[in-house]
């Protein structure tokens, strides 16, 4: 299979859990497919139909810290901004929130879209993963030929919440999956492993086959120990791996 | 009626509401359970201790708390009904649809200010203020609920534990986990809820360990049961979340920030799950767990003596620990499976005492094997490789009854000196006719490779070895008859941590 492959480097990144408002803002520690969709179509330029579109991808970073931000905890408000006749219209106070932040992450992005190449050559809207002040640059962008083997290695990606019966490696998060931009971005939300380590399906003491299973992927990519990184796809819509 | 989601506070309020109904499944409540949950929570939520606990989940402008109420209890009865008793309200006309279950949002406004639906931090722990337009789509403010799910998140903190002055909320992706924690912290919050209310006191006890302690040995005691009761038991992962969501909390307070998440990831709870299913492992592994609890004498009698008569919550120094892997893994390794004892530490600690002499029966390989694979995922080639080398020594400790080598190797604290130990040794057990003790490539695969572990180092791979060369010698013997091999054990190293 075809698929586009788009390296993105930033010096800074974070993905919040979206119920955690208050004080302290965690972060997921890989990207969540929502954020990778809005990514995507931020160098599209335009809301993509989901349906057909499916990415896998290898995330890292340098380093996690916590940074302290002054956020501007707003409200609608009335009245008249002071000695003005303007109108207020909102009002509110800086709040200090801690927020935990990635130091140089990287993301190496698979989507089956090969025809969107040039998309990324001259993406539409500035480059950026996670907030808007989030910068990145995208340091590689090639097609890349994937091949199915039965045997690879999985590390620093999110695998489908089924990955928790074969390997008791990493943990579940539910993380949002997809914010419907039809519908006042509602979101949806899907259970998945975060593969922190590295995992082989050769070796039987870390991983359960269950079944004959092929995995794609990236022989481009460093071997390890005989075999080449798998990557997991995803769908944002649809059943678990998209359609 | 109800069913899991996989949202974490709304998940442990389904879980609450299950074992306030004593039904294992949510899909067997009923319309009666969640009446009956809606009106636990109203007598008691208005009523201490809960009413005075529960603003570290609902803050102060919770229904149960307003200070407006107080005079008005026709009002705050209007004001339970709209969030305990809406889930057969819905707006099915409205597009907006609740965010934990995907059902249409209740008909019920939270406040005649806000719009039908929205819940903000005094209905959900950890939103914004009312009206916040932060973090909220197109700054619509407030989160879209359905009347279900308002219950189930007012029902939320029965199923927390209270640590430390926040809340401890524990959700795993099996529900079963989730359900037992839940129900157990219920039935504790129950219990010491009662005796607060016979006794007038207004304060909700603590738990009786830290938040870290609590939730493992909370996690080993279901896990126990489960085994007991040949319950599937797959793997699972478990994620706590310790909280507050009190107008009180600061964001910078490192000592007790408003939100710490601990996870106990799948190679943690496989690692547990071996260690019940291997009666061996078992028992050793109970006495190192029981030789971790913090002294209850120390601080905490201090404080009494005092005058001060604050419990402290009692830590298990070895769960605490497993919390700070893969960092300090060395330490870790050294301080529970070799029984090196800490040399700095309150009165408190138990590991101040840890003594290989005493101890020398605890250290167990097996045990450190089974942490090793499933914990740091050292590859089994070296895991062998570490034991061909640490038996191959033991044997030559007891054959040429070499005290000084043990000593020395345990002792050792440079790389280049451990070489010239092996090598002495190696040369020795040849001249006395036997084979070499490890060749060039077992010291390599030992002391030199170590491809999974993030912080490499040959002072854990001699740990290690020494590991197995303590339970040989332990099995052989030697150490009862060798018992002066202990005297001056103490390392360079040992002082300087």
């Amino acid at each position: 299979m075809k698929v586009l492959r788009v390296t993105a480097e930033g010096l800074t990144t974070s993905f919040r859990y979206p119920h955690f408002m208050l004080g302290i803002q965690p972060t997921f520690e890989m990207p969540p497919p929502a954020t990778i969709y809005g990514h995507i179509c931020s160098a599209i330029g335009e809301w993509i139909d989901p349906e057909e579109v499916l990415f896998a991808y290898h995330f890292t970073h340098e380093g996690k810290f916590d940074d302290v931000e002054h956020i501007h905890v707003l409200a609608a408000a009335g009245g008249k901004l002071p000695g003005t006749v303007m109108p207020k219209v909102l009002e509110g106070a800086v709040n200090p929130y801690k927020r935990t932040i990635f130091f140089k992450p990287k993301l190496v992005l698979y989507i089956n879209k090969p025809e969107w190449l040039q998309y990324f050559y001259s993406p539409r809207y500035p480059v950026a993963l996670g907030r808007s002040q989030d910068l990145f640059t995208y340091t590689d962008i090639q097609i890349v030929d994937l091949c199915k083997k039965e045997d690879a290695y999985f590390e620093h990606t999110l695998a489908p919440y089924e990955f928790s019966m074969k390997t008791a490696r990493g943990y579940s998060v539910l993380m949002p999956r997809f914010l419907d931009y039809s519908k006042g971005r509602a979101p949806t939300f899907e259970r998945y492993v975060v593969l922190n380590q590295r995992i082989h399906t050769t070796d039987s003491q870390e991983f359960l086959k269950v079944a004959a299973e092929q995995y794609w992927v990236d022989a481009s990519m460093p071997v390890n120990k005989g075999v080449n990184l798998g990557l997991l796809f995803h769908g944002f819509t649809g059943g678990r791996g998209g359609k | 009626m109800l069913q899991y989601t996989g949202h974490p506070f709304y998940d442990i309020g389904v879980a609450t509401i299950c074992a306030l109904a004593k039904k294992f499944k949510p899909t067997e409540l009923t319309q009666e359970d969640l009446e009956r949950a809606a009106t636990f929570i109203e007598e008691n939520y208005g009523r201490d201790p809960l009413k005075s606990f529960l603003g570290v989940a609902f803050t102060t402008n919770a229904w149960f708390n307003q200070p407006a109420f107080d005079k008005q209890p026709e009002k705050r009865r209007e004001y339970a009904n709209r969030i305990l008793r809406s889930f057969s309200t819905s707006d099915n006309t409205s597009e907006q649809r609740c965010v934990f279950t995907g059902e249409p949002v209740t008909t019920a406004a939270f406040s005649d200010k806000l719009p039908p639906g929205r819940a903000f931090r005094q209905h959900i722990p950890l939103l914004t203020g009312e009206g916040v337009i932060n973090f909220h789509p197109w700054g619509d403010a407030g989160l879209p609920v359905s009347g279900k799910a308002a219950l189930c998140l007012q029902a939320f903190p029965l199923g927390c534990a209270k640590c430390g002055g926040r809340l401890l909320a524990v959700h795993s992706d099996n529900p079963d986990i989730t359900f037992r924690f839940a129900a157990e912290f219920l039935q504790y919050n129950r219990e010491v809820m009662l005796l607060a209310q016979e006794s007038g006191s207004k304060k909700m006890p603590e738990a009786k360990m830290s938040a870290r302690t609590l939730l493992i040995d909370t996690f080993l005691r279901i896990e126990k049961y489960r085994q007991a009761e040949l319950e599937e038991t797959g793997f699972v992962s478990v994620t706590a979340y310790h909280l507050t969501n009190s107008g009180q909390s600061n964001a910078l307070d490192e000592q007790n920030p408003p939100l710490s998440i601990y996870y106990l990831p799948l190679e943690l709870t496989d690692f547990f799950k071996q260690i019940f299913i291997n009666s061996t492992y078992k028992i050793k592994w109970q006495e190192i767990v029981n030789r971790a609890w913090q002294h209850s004498g120390g601080v905490a009698l201090k404080k009494k003596s005092k005058g001060v008569n604050e419990d402290k919550p009692l830590r298990n120094f070895l769960y605490e620990d497993l919390f700070k892997l893969p960092n300090g893994v060395l330490a870790f390794i050294r301080r529970y499976f070799l029984r090196v004892p800490s040399s700095k530490g309150s009165d408190e600690d138990p590991r101040l005492a840890y003594s290989l002499e005493q101890e020398y029966n605890l250290v167990s390989w097996e045990i450190t094997k089974l942490f090793l694979r499933k914990v740091m995922k050292m590859n089994s080639e070296r895991i062998e490789k570490i034991a061909l080398l640490g038996e191959r020594l033991a044997e030559y400790i007891r054959q040429e009854n070499d005290k000084k080598f043990f000593t020395d190797f345990y002792r050792v604290n440079k790389y280049e000196y451990l070489r010239n130990i092996l090598i002495k040794a190696n040369m020795r057990n040849v001249k006395q006719g036997n084979s070499l003790i490890l060749d060039f490539d077992l010291y390599l695969s030992v002391f030199e490779e170590a491809e999974e572990f993030a912080y490499s180092d040959w002072r854990l791979a001699r740990d290690l070895v020494l590991i197995k060369v303590v339970e040989k010698l332990y099995e052989l013997e030697w150490f009862s008859k060798n018992s002066d091999v202990f005297t001056n054990l103490e390392s360079e190293e040992d002082k300087e941590e």
